[in-house]
């Protein structure tokens, strides 16, 4: 008995509801005539093109930067990336990694910023997070419609330039990582192996990292900056640090997501991009202060669980979509109760 | 709570209900068939009118011709209707008005333009 | 502190005002606007947005920032609306009712509010800017599901055609400009809303008599410093609740006045905008987290909503695209709250930075 109330203790009364919920929609999924090899099959590629972005969240959680409500900078990085390497007309495989190298260096510049503007507004991170995220979507509309690309496949047609809203990679680069030692099981489930080994190196490296010296000083400064401060470690640049691998993990995880997705979405697309990674972390079991691999697995796991059984098995039960109401209501429901439980036990 | 308290909350409350009940008789629309169609009055049959202007409280008058049917709206309960007789020159001939409340029109409201034209012509 | 430094305080105080002058004094000849257009639209703008606008100033005395809850204000307002539109009442009547309806309502969704940012404290903002989004998922069920399945709804115009849930657009079309135009004015071809005008007026009454009464003088004591505040008696907590059930029932009627004058409404956008435009004007009238006048507010809504004007048009001319104007507009309200916050965490670091210099120096000087 004891170990049970231990367990609701520790999991916290939400996440179990979300837990249940998701446990009872797969349980439903067969009687209204959902395949169920079919939802596994679609919650576990959504596991794959959102994890890294998740993944995204560890290092500033880590640091005392909160959670990182300014994502859309590394995905902008990442969508910059993806669209020069269109642009470039490099395809398959060789097509995503371009896509990633050129985004690598513009996420480390684009984060290295933001860590040393972060490093001014301590305690305000996330509020300011947000509306860096909201500001940089906004003035990467404007560069988007400006900017010299030229590559048919993504203009409009009729004026012959500015990017469209919606860039296909069908003919560059879709599935090229996913694809790789992918199988299908009957007719209905697909296993995107390349997504989950890219994955789940970006975890293992994350983990190894976290173990390093660079990496415990990190999590100290979020845990203790007292502590950090009198053991010589400098925390202003342990924090741009965490940032910069945030953004850096964003913008990855943008292409990893385009790649499987199919489309690159520009203009307003990635505004609200933020929200579901950091819910889902939070489902995951992570608080503001403090995050681990295993919450970004579980989490997102739960989360995109619920955003792929929810449409098909509600839509089949009373013949109305509901998901989108659910997923605002589960994902901000989430982040509201994390941020209001953290000041309670402080 | 004093009684004085609780006389100046009830009077509050009151209050309220009473701008409540304002704002529902006075503001409300009502959707009013307006038909210029034959029917009888009391055993008398009313033709209808060749062409007339139709006027609702303050409203832009309406023009109907024999025969027609149309949905205007009137704000609020009481209302008074003023129907001008047109000659072919579109001068009025002949004005007469009269008041009614929404409740005397049954559902859907319809009034009937001869018949308020008849029953204003008994009153004068 | 010497003069230079003085001046270059002034520049930093007033820097956002600053800038939008600078930007609206280059667009609007680019524009190409008339100087009576630009009134007369102005003139709309402020009496739309004015009550908005002024619902944020209580929570900000009350030292809780930018109330993003604001927007659970602005749902209660439409839930308001929404009645009133399936009731058919039009005209100021119509907007009476509104407010009667929805007032309750505001006050609920404040009250929660107000519970769920004392649980929160130091993390206001975030909190409530996340919790608008929560209760719009929660306001999405209702009114996309629940209105006219649970909750009756007469009027078939209003519903989807599946028989429950309001449409995307609801018409006001019965109470559009009731209020604006009550006391028609117009002078030289400008029509002015005296009566918004003259409710906007009396509500900035309202807030400079609350900053005197006990409970604002409580407000503002909170605002300063809870610890201190609660040490001299004063209930924190029930204090904070208080001010941000005000500001969201101000809000709710705010957003009634806004719709009146647009027209119609989204039934499931206008209220996110309300608060992101809401804030962005306060923050250009030179206003910060901590501290906001009246005085903010109506420079912050010209300024802004000139710049807002101009933008398309100055765009279009200057770069022959309009649409880089209409994201321009959006980049600075997003951009100018993100400054805003900026500056103002900056300025409260530098300050605890120069209270430390200044502790060490006066320890040094006594050695």
């Amino acid at each position: 008995m004891n170990a049970i109330k231990n367990f609701i203790e520790e999991a916290g009364w939400p996440r179990i509801l979300i837990a249940a919920f998701l446990v009872l929609l797969f349980v439903a999924a067969p009687f209204v005539n959902v395949r169920l090899d079919a939802s596994l099959s679609d919650t576990l590629v959504r596991f794959g093109m959102n994890g890294v972005m998740v993944l995204a969240m560890v290092p500033m959680i880590q640091s005392g930067c909160g959670l990182n409500f300014g994502l859309p900078l590394g995905i902008i990085a990442g969508l910059l990336g993806a669209v020069t390497s269109v642009e470039l007309g490099v395809q398959g495989f060789a097509g995503v990694c371009t896509a990633m190298g050129i985004a690598l260096p513009i996420a480390i510049i684009f984060g290295w910023g933001y860590g040393l503007l972060l490093n001014k507004v301590k305690g305000d991170e996330m509020m300011i997070a947000t509306y860096v995220g909201f500001s940089s979507v906004a003035i990467m509309c404007i560069m988007w419609l400006v900017l010299p690309y030229s590559s048919p496949n993504m203009v409009w047609g009729y004026a012959g330039q500015g990017l469209r809203t919606t860039i296909s990679v069908e003919e560059f680069w879709q599935n090229a990582i996913g694809g790789i030692g992918s199988f299908n099981i009957g007719e209905f489930f697909y296993f995107p192996t390349g997504m989950f080994v890219f994955f789940f190196l970006c975890c293992g490296l994350m983990a190894l990292f976290m173990r390093t010296r660079t990496g415990t000083a990190m999590t100290t400064v979020g845990s203790n900056p007292e502590y950090a401060r009198a053991s010589g470690v400098n925390i202003d640049h342990m924090r741009t640090l965490s940032v910069i691998i945030s953004t850096v993990l964003g913008a990855l995880g943008i292409i990893i997501y385009q790649q499987s997705f199919g489309f690159i979405q520009l203009y307003m697309g990635p505004f609200y991009m933020a929200f579901p990674a950091v819910a889902a972390i939070l489902i995951g079991g992570a608080s503001v202060k403090k995050a681990s691999i295993v919450n970004v697995i579980v989490g997102t796991i739960l989360f995109q669980g619920i955003l792929t059984m929810t449409p098909s098995v509600i839509n089949s039960m009373i013949q109305t979509d509901m998901s989108e109401v659910i997923r605002i209501i589960v994902s901000n429901g989430m982040i509201l109760y994390a941020l209001t439980r953290v000041t309670k036990v402080k | 709570m004093s009684i004085k308290r609780v006389c100046i909350n009830l009077g509050l409350v009151l209050c309220l209900a009473g701008l409540i009940a304002w704002c529902v008789l006075t503001g409300k629309a009502y959707d009013i068939v307006l038909e210029n169609t034959p029917t009888t009055v009391a055993g008398a049959e009313q033709p209808a009118l060749e062409a007339v202007h139709v006027i609702i409280d303050k409203q832009e008058p309406v023009l109907m011709l024999e025969g027609d049917r149309i949905i205007s709206t009137a704000i609020g309960v009481k209302h008074k209707i003023r129907i001008d007789v047109l000659d072919e020159d579109d001068k009025v001939l002949e004005s007469r008005s009269h008041t009614y409340t929404i409740h005397d029109l049954g559902t859907p409201p319809t009034l009937n333009i001869p018949a308020v034209f008849a029953a204003s012509k008994a009153e004068k | 502190m010497n003069k230079s430094d003085g001046i270059s305080q002034f520049f930093i105080r007033n820097a956002v005002p600053l800038v939008f002058l600078v930007v609206s004094a280059v667009a609007i000849p680019i524009s190409q606007f008339s100087p009576s257009y630009l009134i007369q639209e102005l003139l709309i703008r402020l009496s739309r947005n004015a009550f908005l606008v002024l619902s944020l100033l209580i929570p900000i005395m009350a030292g809780m920032g930018l109330n993003f809850g604001m927007v659970l204000g602005a749902m209660a307002g439409q839930i308001g609306l929404i009645f009133v539109c399936d009731w058919n009442i039009v005209g100021v009547q119509g907007l009476l009712l509104a407010a009667i309806i929805s007032t309750p309502l505001a006050i609920l969704f404040g009250f929660l509010c107000g519970i769920v940012l004392n649980k929160a404290q130091g993390r206001e903002m975030v909190t409530s800017y996340i919790l608008g989004f929560f209760m719009n998922g929660v306001y999405q069920l209702v009114v996309l599901y629940g209105f006219g399945s649970l909750v009756p709804i007469v009027s078939a115009k209003l519903l989807l055609s599946r028989g429950y849930g309001i449409r995307n657009v609801t018409n006001l079309d019965g109470m559009r400009r009731s209020l604006d135009e009550l006391i028609p004015l117009n002078i030289a071809g400008i029509e002015i809303p005296v009566a918004t005008f003259l409710l906007i007026g009396i509500f900035c009454l309202f807030v400079l008599w609350f900053r005197k009464t006990k409970l604002g003088q409580d407000m503002r004591a909170t605002g300063q410093d809870m610890v201190v505040a609660r040490s001299a008696g004063i209930r924190v907590m029930r204090t904070r609740i208080i001010s941000i059930v005000i500001s969201t029932v101000l809000a709710c009627y705010g957003q009634i006045v806004f719709l009146q004058n647009v027209g119609t409404m989204n039934t499931y956008n206008s209220h996110e905008q309300a608060g992101v435009f809401a804030i962005a004007a306060l923050l250009v009238g030179g206003a910060t987290v901590s501290r906001a006048s009246i005085l903010n507010v109506f420079t912050g809504i010209i300024l802004f909503h000139l710049v807002f004007i101009v933008s398309p048009m100055a765009g279009k001319y200057l770069l022959g695209d309009a649409q880089i104007g209409e994201y321009f507009r959006v980049f600075i309200s997003y951009g100018i709250i993100a400054l805003a916050l900026v500056l103002h965490a900056w300025r409260r670091m530098n300050d605890k930075e120069r209270a430390r210099a200044q502790f060490r120096g006066a320890e040094g000087g006594a050695a």
